[in-house]
């Protein structure tokens, strides 16, 4: 059975959907709710500084992938492991 | 200038600038609280442990073992990637999240009230308020050698009544913020028996005002009080129309 590459990413975006739902929550509360004072633009700030900058890394690691082309669930086990079990699947 | 007055100035100084939800117009902040920052950093220790475990395992599998990245296949890699970046958003996000619960549980003592603020959650918010005027009796408690090192504890507020205590916890200096309750309190009991005497003169200058205003004939025949003479006469009379 082959699977698209872009299933992953599908995956992926799921959990940055909820992760982005989280974050509003938290956004909206700072500033409704609390004191957007020093500390709390400061914290705000870093969240979203490191956010970016991780988005940013899995954004200039996975920009080269091919999401159309296919896998199999055989390649999601490392070749050296197949190797060890003796068999001549995939080597 | 004393300590005590030292402190009070100081809370009022530090706090002229903000505000807090439900605050009313004419109100103004005395002290704002939160948890000690040794609470938050308990939190900070923990996410700093989530964000390099990973690391540590990886770097540990590497050297101990003849795994390697580069016999990975496409779809691993990808897997790994996504989520790595998956697993670190989160760690993120469950430290804003912590900073948020720490930032938004609040005490505020104002000229007029006590006010605590606690968010449970992100969707559970308590707002509970007592009138200054009704504590009786303000408690520090310090324990254990954490508390005692870094000096922080809570602050029990007992108030008139069977109503139960409120409770500042884990909030730095716990003795002092006691005194500036207890200074709060007496300067708004003072403030409140100053407003009652002003009432009182002043309800006291409109009836004088309005008894200046009035006719004089009218004030004589309302004020007249009749000597004895005239009230045994006024008596004998009432008496003769009665029996007749």
């Amino acid at each position: 059975m082959e699977i698209p590459f872009f299933v992953l990413l599908i995956l992926y975006l799921i959990g940055v959907a909820f992760f982005l739902l989280w974050s509003f929550f938290n956004l909206y509360h700072i500033i409704k709710f609390g004191f957007f004072d020093f500390t709390g633009k400061l914290n705000t700030g870093i969240f979203a500084c490191l956010s970016i900058a991780i988005f940013f890394i899995t954004f200039l690691l996975l920009k080269d992938v091919a999401w159309l082309d296919t896998f199999t669930f055989m390649d999601l086990i490392p070749t050296k492991t197949i190797e060890s079990f003796g068999t001549n699947i995939h080597i | 200038m004393n300590t005590q007055t030292q402190n009070t100035h100081f809370a009022l100084s530090a706090h002229r600038s903000l505000h807090f939800p439900t605050q009313r117009p004419n109100e103004h902040i005395i002290l704002l609280l939160r948890r000690h920052w040794i609470i938050f950093g308990r939190n900070i220790v923990h996410w700093l442990f989530l964000v390099f475990f990973p690391i540590i395992l990886i770097i540990a599998v590497v050297w101990f073992t003849d795994f390697s990245f580069f016999s990975l296949s496409r779809v691993t890699s990808i897997l790994i990637i996504e989520g790595f970046s998956l697993y670190y958003l989160f760690c993120l996000l469950g430290y804003f999240y912590r900073f948020v619960d720490y930032h938004l549980d609040i005490w505020v003592v104002t000229d007029q009230r006590v006010v605590s603020i606690e968010q449970q959650g992100l969707f559970n918010r308590v707002i509970s308020e007592l009138n200054i005027l009704k504590i009786q009796d303000v408690t520090s408690e310090v324990k254990g050698k954490v508390q005692t090192f870094l000096d922080y504890g809570q602050v029990y507020i007992q108030t008139a009544g069977k109503e139960e205590r409120f409770v500042f916890e884990e909030v730095p200096r716990p003795s002092q913020v006691a005194k500036i309750i207890l200074q709060a309190h007496d300067h708004a009991a003072k403030v409140d028996e100053y407003q009652k005497v002003k009432e009182s003169e002043e309800y006291r200058h409109q009836i004088d005002t309005q008894y200046q205003k009035m006719p004089k004939n009218t004030a004589t025949t309302n004020t007249h009080i009749p000597t004895p003479e005239e009230q045994a006469e006024a008596d004998t009379h009432i008496k003769t129309q009665q029996l007749k």
